[in-house]
């Protein structure tokens, strides 16, 4: 509950009122809008920063191995040398927290100071203020193109209608514009378009904030005790998005800083742990076994030959006594050395494992992120790599789940054909992609063709600018009418009597139910910076349309005259028609004429060229409505290019153009673009507009929402007061819109949505003409079927007519729905399905969604590669089906099993028998592989229960689909396919990923085990929950089979490499305790027994890590199956664990004993033979690692004998600065001593050459 | 226009961040493998060879003592014997003589680990600040009043002090007793605290090691610079010894008159003063002389080694030689039957 907080200053109306006061009190607690995203003071760092580390089980463990080392008797380091390494990792770890919080919190204090206006009460206008001052309650001005500050009812906005466009994409990455409107009604009787801020005194309550970017409501009180008004997410702007298209706008802030729900929503990178993780802990558990085994060894062997050697009187010459001048216990002696041991072969729990898998994953994950081809060029997205630490997982995945709509397809919609009252209209000229115009020819001709006829660079590169803004805007208006239903639609007039007719109710339906915003391109604020006006170009082009040439037929000039007209709004395609003649054009062959009308009958063949024999074959239609030209191919004198343009280019050009002829108020409407959250509604919308029916504008007038519409051939405008929306959502599956029709006074709601969401809905008293009606709902069920078939997704278009009394009957109850605050979402939901009922069955629409590039590829290669790809999608089973043929999920000649019942009995029964008779025909495989095709359809009787898949159905559902080659699910709910995939994962224990673009693809992506998100059409809900979020799905392809691949690899061989390292240098260790009465003596150096691990031998395997390949890229593209390795962990298991310990084993052996016998029996000192070991064992380490080492860059040779290089310099520089230090294995002057002797090096060859011959 | 449209995001293509920087890809084939093998085996034996000449050109003396005194319990007592030498072969060149000391663990952690290398460094230690990693070797209770020993610790308490006199006929053989530590340690890291020109007044205030007969300042007396921490036997036994089975450099053959060459072969007489207690727990005591070369002592296993590994690669090479060629024959015979089949 909060008061706008201009009111609280003025102590005489709070005293009088009790409940402000106590408003007063509680707003008093609110936090300013001041952002603090940085997690330390300078105060708190040290302690908290600490605190945090210790947080690390690796953290813990050095500080455990630090503390052994205080306690004397155990002692084998110089506790402050141990200490060394935990310091510097310490440290490392927190500059780089330092680091990272510096930046918050610098861009903290950018945000903090930004300025925003906000109303003083002392004067009643608007100052500049901080961010950071910012306080619930005041009332604040936001102006055009500013971010907003914090989380704002609207109260205000400049535009006459009450509404305010803001652009979310800080927020959820949407850039559409999305409309806000004022809060209805707001106080009462105050004029709307004279905002008095301090006269606003009403209440406002409000839901505690949270996280949900898209579900607020709340009410506000009007000071003058009316009634209360409620609110919702449509009148709330939210901290981050930026104001479009509006003067400026004033409103309430109601939550503040840490409050808004931007911030709520801003949540850390995830952290998932890889299976190659997982298994590799169990090794780490290995190891520890070993360890502590290897120490027990020690400790037993310590304590028998202390025991030998203490009925020795004589043998304390060399072990003193204890402090007191005893002996040591044997027992005791044991027990110490027990914990000496542990210090001493620390380094076999690879730790420093955990710190260089980070880098190298971070490095890995670089890698990826920059690679040129996973970067989609036309949208400018690179892959994005969200979640850090599963690098390796890419090259172990079983299971694919993707999603279709947008995953598989390209989700633009394209509006193909629709079905009215029973009626097919094909749609026939329709037909081709806007591809087609993006041919990779098309360009250079076109542009060509400019310069050839201007034949200066300016005006070529004019042309060329022309061109692609042409491109630009056929794109999205690429509708071309059906003849036969145009004709329909023209021949009966929509007058204000004549509106049942279903055509005008279907055509109304597409324009006005819908959430389109409508766009002006001519705002600066949005478009100008980003593309530039094509109308204005083109007039430096426009004097050649003056050629005499196109004044030879009537038509044309009638164009022409039009044109000059209007200069301004010229499309563009009359200028290539223009130029056409001045082209130098050599005939190839034939003419091809095609006739673009199927019913052909108005089109008549024209040439339009008066001076030359040029292929290009032209169709006026004389009514003005169609004008088509082809041209098959030409050649243009430039010469150097000869090339195919497609005939259909000419055709979208010429229908565009002809679409917008027809439409009134050229100049006005060509500029409009719709902006729709779904692009579904997009194309219908634009479907609508081809026809004449135009979405012009949206208004809102003191609370009063209306919509206009302009009708075909001048028909005028229709302004449909909009009494209620009933948004989309995914339970429902459509929406509807209740308008007052203006030509009648009757109250309509138009409904569109999935079809088995209308069709359940349909009116069900058949009275009068129950004959036609229910044929119109059969034939228009075939036509369902039909589109499906063809891979179209189906809309049904529906409205019903209410009277006055229902609806206001059901506005009562939806009003009161409105205003609960509890089971608000419940209830709105309820009162829309009483809403949308006996709907009355217009039509359906089809639209196409188009694969993406490379998808049947990417889908062939995944299989090849063992990899079993599900499509899991909500698109019924025929769309399904025919999507899965075509992206080649299915085979020609695969054994299509379907599963489709109504009930989860009827399933069980089928899945029984599908097995049994699988069973039968191929006896009984275990193998995954088998060349069958499930088609799994959740049956539609399984809609309403999510958890159909009870227990005993999954088993048998997992049983048959394992031995499918893929599966297809049909008509899942966004819940089903997490739980699909989550019963997957559960019964088969397998690597999955999931791949989606929706938010209804949230929850599968979030439950498998790597979630991609594509960042396409339908907002960035999937990318935000992703943990890789990519541009297309073809991109897949390369990320799993090279990406994957490679990182699985390197990962493998890193960590097994680790794993030999660490235990070569720690069974040298051990093996000197067999030599030294198991005392816990140690021959290497201190440092180097410290540093070893950290610099030595750890730079090579991360650059390894990182940039090894094992196989090329082209290869691994070429053979998919490679990636099979990764599959089957080929790269590391157990037994490979346990191979490189033998390795490491026998190389700790050759390496010491050769020594030992070396050595033996000459005058080395202890340090002395420790440096020959260390160094033996930096080249062993080094040179097994170069043998793994499958490519050689000069990075790893860099880095290899940099290693080496760093190892001598180390040691050289070490032993001759410190003559003291470091007792008591001080080693000064040794190394410098060693490398003079001849017996130094020809051991260390020797004993390399032996170690490593095995490999 | 279009190729101008802004790609921020475009990622740049390099040939390090697109990964394809020139790389060598050894590949593992029997062509490139079985050169290897020959490679290593021409490389290894003419050195294993060369390594085993020098080795036997090092002529090496050792005599097992420990026996000759069999009830000698304490170091502080001194005992002699006397031994007999014949030197088959003379040894030319530098001659130096050792000790050689068996089962004795000088790399014992906690053995190792008791010293004090600042008081050694020259760094005068007072009873409170002696170094506990000495203990219990760091303190002396002379009657009441409690010395720091120095110099402290176990290694330095169990310091050898076997004394060898070595002579032929009535001539003592020359052998110096400097020239064995490393300079290093003699110039830097072995100092003997203040005042270094008098070193009874130096060491006055510390007690000596109770295993010690003299203290520190007596251990060499006739020679100033070879004596307190600067003995170079002291410094040789303060580097202790990898492993249990070793030898320390006694001496250097001085090569005076009669021995420029070094030691010609003859009879010799090795007067012993036996202190060293080993035989208590089971050690060996050995004098040994010898001659070195270049590689160091007598070691034959490095040069034997070598002729082996070097053989072993040689005779795995031509196997494996023989199963490729066989491999390869045998695959086109089966092509070559299955032709004319």
């Amino acid at each position: 509950t909060l008061v706008p907080r201009h009111l609280l200053s003025e102590h005489h109306h709070i005293e009088a009122d009790e409940r402000l006061q106590q408003i007063k009190k509680f707003m008093t607690d609110f936090d300013k809008n001041k952002v603090q995203t940085t997690k330390y003071t300078v105060l708190s760092f040290l302690p908290k920063n600490l605190f945090e580390q210790f947080h690390r089980f690796a953290n813990c463990y050095f500080v455990f191995i630090v503390l052994l080392n205080f306690v004397p008797q155990v002692g084998a380091i110089q506790p402050f040398v141990s200490m060394a390494p935990v310091i510097v990792i310490l440290f490392i770890q927190a500059v780089k927290d330092l680091f990272e919080d510096y930046g918050r919190y610098k861009s903290d204090v950018e945000i903090n100071s930004a300025e925003c206006f906000v109303l003083k009460s002392s004067d009643d206008k608007y100052h500049k203020m901080k961010w950071s001052d910012l306080q619930v309650g005041d009332i604040v001005r936001v102006v055009c193109n500013s971010v907003i500050p914090a989380d704002i009812l609207l109260l205000h906005s400049s535009d006459p209608d009450g509404i305010c466009f803001i652009e979310t994409s800080n927020l959820d990455g949407e850039s559409n514009l999305k409309q806000r409107m004022v809060v209805p009604k707001h106080w009462g009787d105050v004029n709307n378009h004279e905002f008095y801020p301090k006269e606003f005194k009403s209440i406002i309550e409000c839901q505690t904030p949270n996280n949900e970017i898209y579900k607020f409501h709340g009410n506000m009180i009007p000071a003058n005790g009316g009634e209360k008004i409620s609110v919702n997410n449509s009148n709330l702007l939210l901290r981050g998005c930026v104001i479009r298209n509006t003067d400026y706008v004033e409103g309430i802030v109601l939550y503040a800083g840490h409050e808004t729900k931007a911030m709520l929503n801003n949540n850390g990178p995830r952290y998932k742990r890889s299976k190659l993780e997982r298994r590799m802990n169990t090794d780490v558990i290995y190891c520890v076994v070993l360890l502590l085994v290897m120490c027990l060894i020690g400790s037993v062997g310590n304590g028998i030959w202390a025991s030998n050697m203490s009925n020795i009187e004589q043998a304390e010459l060399f072990i003193p006594n204890e402090e007191n001048g005893e002996a040591l216990n044997p027992a005791l002696s044991g027990f110490y050395m027990f914990w000496t041991m542990v210090i001493l072969l620390q380094v076999l729990i690879p730790i420093s494992l955990y710190v260089s898998m980070e880098i190298v994953k971070w490095g890995q994950v670089h890698m990826i992120n920059s690679d040129i081809d996973l970067y989609h060029k036309e949208t400018d997205t690179p892959i994005r790599c969200r979640a850090l630490n599963i690098t390796e997982d890419l090259g172990q995945i079983q299971y694919v789940f993707s999603d279709k709509t947008g995953t598989l397809t390209e989700n633009k919609m394209i509006f193909r054909r629709c079905t009215i009252g029973g009626v097919d209209y094909p749609h026939a000229a329709n037909g081709e992609s806007p591809i087609t115009f993006l041919l990779p020819n098309a360009g250079p001709v076109s542009c060509g063709l400019f310069a050839s006829t201007q034949s200066t660079e300016k005006h070529f590169l004019d042309g060329m600018i022309l061109f692609a803004e042409v491109i630009a805007a056929l794109k999205e208006t690429d509708v071309t009418p059906d003849p036969v239903l145009y004709e329909k639609l023209i021949s009966t007039p929509y007058s204000t009597f004549a509106c049942n007719e279903a055509i005008w109710d279907f055509f109304i339906n597409l324009a006005i139910c819908n959430t389109v915003v409508i766009s002006n391109d001519s705002d600066d604020s949005v478009t100008a910076s980003t593309t530039p006006d094509p109308y204005s170009v083109s007039t430096s082009i426009i004097p050649s349309l003056q050629s005499p040439i196109f004044t030879s037929k009537n038509g044309m000039r009638h164009e022409i005259i039009q044109h000059q007209q209007l200069p301004s709004t010229c499309p563009p395609f009359i200028l290539l028609i223009t130029l056409f003649p001045f082209q130098q054009i050599s005939t190839p062959g034939a003419e091809t004429y095609k006739p673009l009308f199927p019913n052909g009958n108005h089109a008549i063949p024209v040439n339009g060229n008066t001076n030359n024999s040029a292929n290009i074959g032209a169709h006026f239609n004389e009514d003005g409505t169609g004008f088509y030209a082809t041209i098959s191919s030409f050649t243009f004198k430039y010469g150097k290019l000869v090339k195919l343009l497609n005939a259909t280019f000419l055709n979208k050009f010429l229908n565009w153009h002809f679409q917008r002829r027809n439409v009134p108020k050229l100049n006005q409407l060509s500029k409009i673009r719709y902006e729709a959250e779904s692009p579904d509604e997009a194309a219908l919308v634009y479907a609508a507009h081809a026809y004449g029916c135009v979405l012009a504008h949206r208004s809102s007038h003191g609370g009063k929402e209306s919509v206009t519409i302009t009708l075909p051939d001048g028909g005028g405008k229709l302004e449909f007061e909009v009494l209620h929306k009933l948004p989309f959502d995914s339970t429902r599956k459509r929406m509807s819109v209740i308008v007052r029709d203006p030509r009648n006074g009757q109250i309509t709601l138009y409904c569109k949505g999935a079809d088995s969401a209308i069709l359940s809905a349909l009116r069900r008293d058949q009275q009068d003409d129950s004959n036609n009606s229910t044929d119109i709902i059969n034939r228009t069920k075939q036509y369902l079927d039909k589109y499906g078939r063809v891979g179209l997704r189906t809309l049904c278009i529906s409205k019903r007519v209410l009277t006055e009394a229902e609806y206001s009957e059901w506005e009562q109850l939806h009003r009161a729905a409105e205003r609960d605050l509890e089971n608000r979402d419940q209830m709105m939901i309820n009162s829309f399905v009483r809403m949308e009922d006996n709907l009355e069955l217009l039509g359906a629409t089809g639209i196409e969604d188009r694969l993406q590039d490379g998808v049947p590829e990417t889908i062939e290669a995944l299989r090849q590669a063992g990899i079993q790809v599900w499509v899991v999608t909500g698109d019924k089973r025929e769309t399904a089906t025919n999507i899965g043929r075509s992206c080649r999920l299915i085979h020609q000649n695969d054994e299509v099993i379907e599963l489709i019942t109504e009930t989860p009995e009827a399933l069980s029964e089928l899945l029984d028998t599908t097995i049994s008779s699988q069973d039968n025909k191929r006896g009984k495989l275990p193998e995954i592989q088998h060349q069958t095709t499930l088609d799994f359809v959740l049956g539609t009787g399984n809609r309403d229960q999510p958890d159909t898949l009870v227990k005993e159905i999954a088993d048998k559902f997992v049983l048959l689909a394992r031995r499918c080659r893929s599966v297809l699910c049909c008509r899942a709910t966004p819940l089903q396919k997490g739980m699909v995939l989550k019963l997957i994962k559960d019964k088969l224990h397998v690597m999955t990923l999931a791949i989606g673009d929706g938010a209804n693809d949230v929850s599968m992506i979030q439950v498998a085990d790597i979630g991609v998100g594509l960042s396409g059409q339908e907002g960035m809900q999937a990318v935000m929950s992703s943990d890789y979020a990519l541009a297309q799905f073809r991109f897949l392809k390369k990320l799993l089979l090279v990406h994957g691949h490679w990182n699985y690899a390197r990962l493998a061989s890193m960590v097994l490499y680790f794993f030999y390292k660490n235990a070569a240098f720690v069974f040298l260790i051990f093996w000197f305790q067999i030599l030294c009465g198991f005392s816990g003596g140690n021959m290497i150096e201190q440092s180097y027994l410290l540093i070893f691990n950290l610099i030595f031998t750890s730079v090579p395997p991360l650059v390894n890590g990182v940039l090894d390949k094992d196989i090329d890229a082209a290869t691994l593209l070429k053979k998919p199956e490679l990636y099979m390795q990764g599959i089957k962990d080929e790269l590391y298991l157990q037994r490979t664990f346990w191979i490189n310990m033998l390795d490491a084993l026998y190389q700790s052996l050759i390496i010491f004993f050769f020594l030992y016998v070396i050595y033996l029996d000459t005058e080395v000192g202890l340090i002395e033979w420790g440096t020959v070991v260390t160094t033996a064992a930096v080249f062993v380490i080094l040179i097994h690692l170069g043998i793994e080492t499958k490519t050689w860059t000069w990075i790893h040779w860099v880095c290899q004998i940099g290693s080496v290089l760093v190892f001598f310099a180390y040691s050289l520089i070490y032993n001759i600065v410190c003559a003291t230090c470091l007792p008591p294995s001080n080693p000064y002057f040794v190394m410098e001593r060693v490398i003079q002797t001849g017996q130094f090096w020809f051991s260390i060859l020797l004993v390399t050459a032996v170690a490593l011959f095995p490999r | 226009i279009t190729e101008e449209k802004t790609q921020k995001h475009l990622p740049d293509n390099t040939a390090f961040k697109q990964q394809r920087l020139p790389a060598w890809a050894p590949i593992l084939s029997a062509k490139s493998t079985l050169p290897i093998f020959f490679i290593v085996s021409i490389a290894f034996v003419p050195i294993g060879v060369v390594l085993l000449v020098t080795s036997e050109a090092v002529v090496e003396f050792q005599y097992d003592y420990t026996d000759c005194i069999i009830n000698q319990s304490s170091m502080t007592q001194p005992c002699t014997c006397v031994i007999n030498i014949t030197l088959g072969t003379s040894m030319d060149g530098n001659v130096y003589a050792y000790y050689g000391l068996t089962n004795f663990f000088q790399n014992h952690r906690r053995y190792v680990k008791s010293r004090d290398d600042n008081q050694l460094f020259g760094v005068h230690v007072a009873t409170t600040s002696v170094s506990t990693s000495c203990a219990p070797y760091n303190l002396f209770n002379d009657n009441g009043t409690i010395r720091p020993i120095a110099p402290c610790g176990a290694i330095a308490n169990s310091m050898f002090n076997d004394t060898f006199t070595f002579s032929q006929g009535s001539a003592q053989v020359p052998i110096v007793r400097t020239g064995i530590a490393w300079p290093t340690d003699y110039s830097v890291k072995f100092n003997n605290p203040f005042p270094t020109n008098d070193l009874d007044q130096a060491f006055s205030q510390y007690a000596k090691p109770s295993n010690w007969q003299k203290p520190v300042q007596s251990l060499d007396r006739n020679l100033s610079t070879n004596n307190g921490y600067k003995n170079e036997a002291f410094i040789v036994w303060m580097r202790t010894a990898a492993f249990s089975h070793f030898r320390k450099p006694y001496g250097i053959l001085n090569r005076v008159a009669g021995y420029t060459n070094g030691l010609p072969s003859g009879q010799y007489t090795l007067l012993v003063d036996y202190n060293f207690p080993v035989t208590a727990f089971g050690g060996r005591k050995r004098f040994i002389l010898s001659t070195t070369s270049w590689m160091g002592g007598k070691n034959s296993f490095l040069g034997v080694a070598y002729i082996v590994f070097g053989g072993m690669c040689f005779i795995g090479g031509i196997l494996l030689t023989m199963i490729h060629l066989h491999a390869r024959n045998t695959r086109e015979m089966s092509l070559i039957s299955r032709l004319h089949h």
